[in-house]
C-alpha cells in the first residue's frame, strides 16, 4: 500500500477498556495512517463503537496506550483532544436540537478562539454541504435525517479536526442518501486533509471508499488489511454470514 | 401594594376603567417581581436540569446582605446595591460547588438534587432568623412617596422603578441568552450535556456560570423586594413558589417564556380579584400552574421537538 511506509497518526498499542468492571475490548492493536480512510467493521456488540469512544476517553480504559503523532493521549481529557485535533461524531445524528444550523456549527469551533478561522471553517463546511447553508437559521431538529447527519459532520469540521472518528454515519438513512454520504466522505478527506476512522455496516459501501479495513470480533481484532485485500478475503463472508466460530 | 379599591355603589364606566388601569399596573409589578425570580430560576434549571428551590433561600438572603451592608455597616446604598448582587452570584457558586456538585459526582438524580435543594431553602430561612431574628426588617430608604395618578391608577415613583428596571435588564438578559457566546453555550449544555461535553465544553463550568448569573439576578430582585415590602426570614418561600409558577407556564427551560409566563401570573392573579376577595391570590395562581401543568406541560414557550413524551 501507498501509505504502509509511513508513520501511523494513531497507534492503539494492548488496549484492555470497557464500562467500569464489564471488559469489552481485549488486546486491541491497530495503526491508522495520516490521510486514509480507515473502516472498522464487525457484528453487533463487537466492540466497534467502544473502541471509537476509547479514542476519545469516553470508556474506562484498563490497559494499554493510545498514541496520536507519538504522544500518548489515553485518558486525555476531551478539550484537550479537540486541541489536538481530534473530533468525534457519535453515532445517531446527534445535535443541538434546539439551537439553529449556524449556532450548533459554531459550537463544534467552541475551542476556536480565532474569528477568521472560524469564519473560513464555516465557509468551507457551507462548501461541502451547501443545504445546511440554505437552513443556517432553521432549528436542527427540524432538518431531515440525512440533513441532521450532514450538521453533526460538519459541527466536527468545524474544530478542523487532523482525525475524525465517525461512528456509523449512515445509521437510519435511505440508501440513495447512503451513497451520498459515501461521497461526502471521500471529499472531506482529500478537502480538509484529514484522517477517517469510521465504523460502519454498509460493508460495501465502506471498503469502497476505504484505504483500510478493520475486523472486529468479540473485542478483538480478527484482521487488519488493506481494503482491497479484505473485499477479495474470506474472512468477511466468516464474519458475517456466521460461520466464523 | 393597593387594589381593590372597589365601592359598591359607584360602578360605571370609568371607575371600571380606573380599576382595570390599577389592576393592569399591579400585575405589571407583581408580574416583574416573578419575572426576576423566574429568570434566575429557568438559567439555573436549563443547564443543571433540577429544580434549584432554594432559589428562594438566595433573595432571603441577598435582602438580609443589603440590609446589613446599608443599615447595618452604613454604607451608600448604591453601593450597598452593588455589593449585594456581587454576594448574591457569589452565594450562588457556593451553593453550585459545594452543595450540589459534590452530589452530582456521586451520582446523585435530579430528584435527590431537588431535595437537597428543599433542605437548603430551610437551612438558609433558619440562618437568616438565626442572625437576625424574626421581626420584620425595613429598609426605609425611600420616603413614603405619595403615589401619581395616571388614567385615574395610582403608582409610586418606587414601582415605576421596579417595572422599568425589571423589563430592562430581562429584556437584557434575553439578548444575552440568545446572541452571546456565553448564552449560546449555556443553551447548548441546556439541549444536550453529552454532546456539549464532547464538543470541548465543560459542562460544570457552564453549570457553575448559570448559578452565578441566576444568583445575581435574584440578587437584583431581592434588593426592588427589600425597597418596597419587609424584609423577613420567610420572604423567599412565596417568591420561589410564584417565580416556579411563572417559568412552568412559559417553559422552564426558555428564559423568554418564563419572563414571558411570570407577567401573565401577575396579571391573572391581580384582575382575579376582580372577582374574587384577594385572599383568593395564591389559589389563582396554583389553579393556573394546575392548569398549564395538566394540559400543556411544556408551557407556553417550551419547545417539544414534535415529540410526545
Amino acid at each position: 500500500m501507498k501509505n504502509s511506509k509511513k508513520d501511523s497518526i494513531l497507534k492503539i498499542s494492548n488496549l484492555n477498556a470497557g464500562y467500569d468492571s464489564v471488559q469489552i475490548l481485549h488486546d486491541v492493536n491497530i495503526d491508522v495512517y495520516p490521510e486514509t480512510i480507515t473502516t472498522l467493521m464487525g457484528p453487533n456488540g463487537a466492540g466497534k463503537s467502544t473502541l471509537l469512544k476509547s479514542i476519545f476517553n469516553l470508556t474506562d480504559v484498563i490497559s494499554g496506550e493510545i498514541t496520536y503523532n507519538n504522544e500518548s493521549i489515553t485518558n486525555m481529557a476531551t478539550h484537550q483532544l479537540l486541541k489536538h485535533g481530534i473530533s468525534y461524531v457519535p453515532q445517531g445524528k446527534v445535535n443541538f436540537d434546539t439551537l439553529t444550523v449556524e449556532r450548533n456549527l459554531l459550537m463544534g469551533a467552541y475551542r476556536l478562539k480565532d474569528k477568521h478561522t472560524i469564519k473560513d471553517n464555516l465557509i468551507r463546511v457551507y462548501d461541502e454541504f451547501p443545504v445546511l447553508e440554505k437552513k443556517k437559521n432553521e432549528y436542527a431538529f427540524s432538518l431531515s435525517g440525512g440533513q441532521q447527519q450532514m450538521l453533526a459532520m460538519g459541527r466536527a469540521l468545524m474544530n478542523t479536526p487532523k482525525l475524525l472518528l465517525l461512528d456509523e454515519p449512515s445509521l437510519g438513512l435511505s440508501p440513495k442518501l447512503v451513497k451520498e454520504l459515501f461521497e461526502h466522505i471521500m471529499d472531506i478527506k482529500t478537502n480538509f486533509q484529514t484522517t477517517v476512522l469510521i465504523v460502519e455496516h454498509n460493508l460495501k459501501s465502506a471498503l469502497s471508499i476505504s484505504d483500510y479495513g478493520i475486523v472486529l470480533v468479540g473485542g478483538e481484532v480478527k484482521a487488519i488489511q488493506p481494503s482491497q485485500d479484505l473485499i477479495k478475503s474470506d474472512i468477511i463472508r466468516q464474519v458475517f454470514v456466521g460461520s466464523f466460530d | 401594594m393597593t387594589q381593590g379599591r372597589i365601592s359598591a355603589n359607584s360602578i360605571s364606566v370609568f371607575a371600571n376603567m380606573n380599576i382595570f388601569i390599577q389592576l393592569l399596573i399591579n400585575g405589571l409589578i407583581a408580574g416583574s417581581i416573578y419575572a426576576l425570580v423566574a429568570s434566575g430560576f429557568s438559567l439555573i434549571y436549563s443547564t443543571n436540569r433540577f429544580m434549584h428551590f432554594a432559589h428562594g433561600g438566595t433573595i432571603t438572603v441577598s435582602a438580609y446582605i443589603l440590609l446589613t451592608f446599608f443599615k447595618l455597616a452604613g454604607l451608600n446604598f448604591y453601593l450597598s446595591a452593588i455589593l449585594t448582587v456581587i454576594s448574591a452570584g457569589i452565594l450562588g457558586y457556593l451553593m453550585h460547588a459545594v452543595l450540589y456538585m459534590p452530589l452530582r459526582k456521586r451520582g446523585s438524580s435530579g430528584a435527590i438534587l431537588l431535595i437537597a435543594s428543599v433542605g437548603l431553602m430551610i437551612l438558609l430561612e433558619n440562618l437568616m432568623l438565626m442572625i437576625y431574628g424574626a421581626d420584620v426588617k425595613s429598609l426605609k430608604f425611600i420616603k413614603i412617596a405619595k403615589g401619581m395618578e395616571i388614567w385615574g391608577a395610582i403608582i409610586t415613583p418606587l414601582q415605576l422603578v421596579i417595572i422599568i428596571s425589571s423589563v430592562v435588564l430581562l429584556i437584557g438578559m434575553a439578548f444575552f441568552v440568545k446572541k452571546s457566546k456565553l448564552g449560546s453555550t449555556m443553551r447548548a449544555v441546556a439541549d444536550n450535556p453529552e454532546l456539549a461535553e464532547i464538543s470541548g465544553i465543560s459542562t460544570s463550568k457552564i453549570q457553575g456560570m448559570s448559578f452565578v448569573i441566576g444568583s445575581a439576578i435574584a440578587g437584583f430582585a431581592a434588593i426592588l423586594i427589600g425597597l418596597e415590602q419587609n424584609i423577613e426570614p420567610t420572604m423567599g418561600l412565596s417568591l420561589i413558589i410564584k417565580g416556579f409558577t411563572g417559568a412552568i407556564i412559559g417553559g422552564v427551560t426558555s428564559l423568554p417564556g418564563s419572563i414571558v409566563g411570570s407577567y401573565l401570573l401577575g396579571l391573572v392573579e391581580n384582575f382575579g380579584i376582580w372577582y374574587l376577595p384577594s385572599g383568593y391570590k395564591d389559589a389563582i395562581s396554583f389553579v393556573l400552574l394546575f392548569v398549564f401543568l395538566l394540559w400543556r406541560p411544556t408551557g407556553i414557550f417550551g419547545i417539544n421537538k414534535g415529540i410526545k413524551k
